[in-house]
């Protein structure tokens, strides 16, 4: 699964801009074990049939974002540097002094040194549209052989174990994606169907077509979770922290989750001695807040990884959150699929 | 010499607040030049070049070998690392950026960011987009506290990770730039004096200095042992970027900036500019109206005073991990250096 993981954070994947990881994900589905039949809607998302051992008594939909936070040019200055806007949400305060590709050209977010600042602007972070990519190019003629407005650029940012750590760009969701490539490895027990979804950093919008054309009874969202349990910040607004397993959502800023799905899955945790946690604040959102919206209305549940520094070029999960988040969705699948009462 | 890979190994070493893995990679580059290359007591890099002559001056070749840096302060109970900064760390580009904690041995970390789904509850906190102060920010090493604390002690030096890159043929991307710059413009001078068989009129004495980030104290000390005649230091300035003001900046690409501050010495200085006039090497000028900042200062008010000039290779984002310099301004530093020697000290 490191491998997994590796290679898809390897490939850039901005929001709208997903050809390359669902190339991967259709190449991987491809090579399974399993029976499945592929699809690729209109908006790009990848939708996979999967045939399990035993038919399923309600259809189940486990969804992971394929997109990523990056950058859209949005112009080239006549000096040859690029404007640029952010795709999805990136925080100013981690976007000074790094460094990007674009189109597979490197260039760097800077500005004037840190010595021709006033006071007060040495210790501020640089508003997004004061900054500029510097592509080495030194008029607009040159810059636009390699880069023109519309094309999108991600932080570079190389894969990295650290201990029992993971770090690397855009773990936020090719984690969850790995995740569910796992599970389709072999053939599971029961029929499910994955989606690998498109545009979620921009509203949860891949989800929403991918849904309708689903029309699933129960989805399980597999997406990265805001582990702020860092230098600094107080126990109480930790929302999750890593390395205590995979995140459990009763609530966050799009959905109010099914009650009945969380329980079953704190309590299948619990049972079977899988580290799991609850998450403890009311923040974020995921590709939930689009499914349980669709059609007539969908029972969800969100398993996630609790990650470090979201959206920035450093993302940070743990090895052994993975292997936990991968037990419980196995044991999740065949609950859900037949084994529990939920009505 | 080929001056990308040379940069390459010099940028990709650490030097830190008193680390010495840049130093022993410049000194075995400084090597091939020099006859004795010594580090002194504070680990200046000092190598000599005798012209043979009874009695000739001395002309000292300056640029620092150390780069912005922080020092541990301190480990919390969660493992996280708390630091002090070793020079003027440009605390805009700290948030996520990574490094490389040099405890007993190299640990890779990433200086905490808060993500943005988060930052709505800071909203008193954040307006103005008010950074935390540097030694407020933690570095997640990935470890525990327990670990943590075995593995890295008080004092141990963090630098960024090496990210040395080309943005095209010319230009150069990478932390410690200031001054690798200089250090490779020093090296690639000596590489054309010996290519052409230069018999300068002087001795040479080349000296990678420590400490220049915490206020040029390297320097100093070497100035005061190398007791020259002469000298010309080569650090980094200021490359203009669309927000700075054009007047206080050089252009990246169009040669050194030939320095002109009071703290230098006039005749130098003109030398300078009527070589690289007569050579036809691009160069700009940069004038400042007090002291420049630059270990030039230091080596000038050595024992009873060091003429001094200062040639400075362009730079953009400086002390940021991502600073842009231009490989044909390290090539016009090393020229108009090399053509000042071989034109000879004791017409000066």
């Amino acid at each position: 699964m490191i491998d997994l993981i590796k290679e898809l954070c390897g490939l850039p994947g901005v929001s709208g801009r997903e050809g390359a990881v669902r190339e991967y994900i259709l190449e991987k589905l491809s090579v399974s074990s399993a029976k499945i039949k592929t699809r690729v809607d209109p908006l790009g998302n990848v939708i996979a049939e999967v045939t399990g051992r035993s038919r399923t008594r309600r259809s189940l939909l486990l969804a992971a974002h394929m997109d990523e936070v990056g950058f859209i040019i949005t112009g080239v200055t006549d000096e040859g540097f690029l404007r640029f806007a952010s795709v999805g949400g990136i925080d100013e305060q981690v976007v000074y002094g790094r460094r990007v590709i674009v189109n597979g050209h490197p260039g760097v977010i800077g500005g004037k040194a840190t010595h021709q600042l006033e006071k007060d602007e040495k210790n501020s972070a640089v508003p997004l549209d004061k900054l500029l990519i510097d592509i080495g190019a030194d008029s607009r003629g040159e810059a636009i052989k390699k880069a023109e407005p519309g094309d999108v650029a991600v932080f570079e940012s190389g894969f990295k174990e650290i201990g029992g750590l993971i770090k690397a760009r855009a773990l936020d969701n090719r984690a969850g994606c790995a995740l569910l490539l796992k599970l389709a490895e072999t053939t599971p027990e029961y029929d499910l169907t994955l989606a690998f979804t498109v545009q979620e950093e921009v509203g949860l919008r891949g989800a929403k077509t991918a849904a309708y054309g689903i029309n699933p009874d129960i989805a399980i969202v597999v997406d990265s979770t805001t582990a702020a349990d860092t230098a600094g910040v107080p126990k109480e607004k930790q929302v999750c922290r890593i390395g205590k397993g995979p995140v459990i959502s009763f609530m966050d800023n799009r959905t109010l989750y099914d009650k009945k799905l969380f329980d079953i899955i704190l309590d299948a945790a619990k049972t079977t001695n899988i580290k799991a946690q609850v998450k403890s604040a009311v923040v974020g959102g995921n590709d939930a807040g689009a499914i349980h919206l669709s059609k007539c209305g969908v029972r969800v549940a969100a398993v996630s990884l609790p990650c470090r520094y979201l959206h920035s070029a450093s993302c940070m999960i743990s090895k052994g959150d993975l292997e936990e988040t991968l037990k419980l969705l196995e044991r999740l699948i065949p609950l859900f699929a037949a084994e529990v009462e939920i009505d | 010499m080929d001056i990308i890979s040379c940069l390459e190994r010099l940028c990709s070493a650490s030097g830190a607040g008193g680390i010495s893995q840049a130093c022993d990679v410049a000194g075995k580059m400084l090597d091939r030049y020099c006859e004795d290359v010594r580090l002194d007591a504070l680990g200046n890099v000092i190598g000599v070049i005798k012209s043979g002559r009874e009695g000739a001056p001395v002309l000292m070749l300056e640029a620092h070998i150390d780069e912005i840096g922080l020092i541990v302060t301190n480990i919390d109970d969660d493992g996280f690392v708390y630091t002090a900064p070793c020079g003027g760390v440009d605390v805009r580009a700290l948030p996520a950026a990574e490094v490389i904690v040099h405890g007993d041995r190299p640990y890779y970390g990433v200086f905490c960011s808060t993500p943005p789904h988060l930052a709505d509850r800071d909203k008193e906190k954040d307006k103005k987009g008010e950074l935390p102060k540097i030694n407020d920010i933690g570095i997640d090493v990935g470890m525990d506290a327990k670990t943590a604390r075995n593995c890295i002690k008080k004092g141990d030096r963090v630098s960024f990770c090496p990210n040395f890159t080309l943005l095209n043929q010319n230009r150069i991307s990478s932390k410690a730039l200031d001054n690798r710059a200089g250090v490779a413009a020093i090296l690639y001078c000596l590489d054309l004096l010996k290519k052409e068989k230069v018999e300068p009129d002087c001795d040479i004495a080349v000296v990678f200095a420590v400490q220049e980030e915490l206020g040029c104290r390297g320097s100093a000390v070497s100035a005061y042992r190398v007791n020259p005649d002469y000298a010309v230091a080569v650090d980094v300035s200021f490359a203009r970027t669309p927000d700075s003001e054009p007047a206080k900046c050089g252009e990246l690409g169009k040669g050194a900036m030939i320095g002109w501050s009071p703290t230098l010495n006039e005749k130098m200085t003109r030398r300078l500019k009527i070589i690289a006039e007569k050579h036809q090497i691009p160069c700009q000028h940069e004038v400042m109206g007090g002291v420049t900042g630059t270990d030039a200062e230091s080596i000038s008010d050595a024992r009873t005073g060091v003429r001094t000039a200062l040639l400075s290779v362009p730079l953009r984002y400086m002390h940021t991990p991502c600073e842009v310099a231009d490989k044909r301004d390290i090539e016009s530093a090393a020229r108009l250096l090399a053509c000042f020697i071989k034109e000879g000290v004791s017409a000066l």
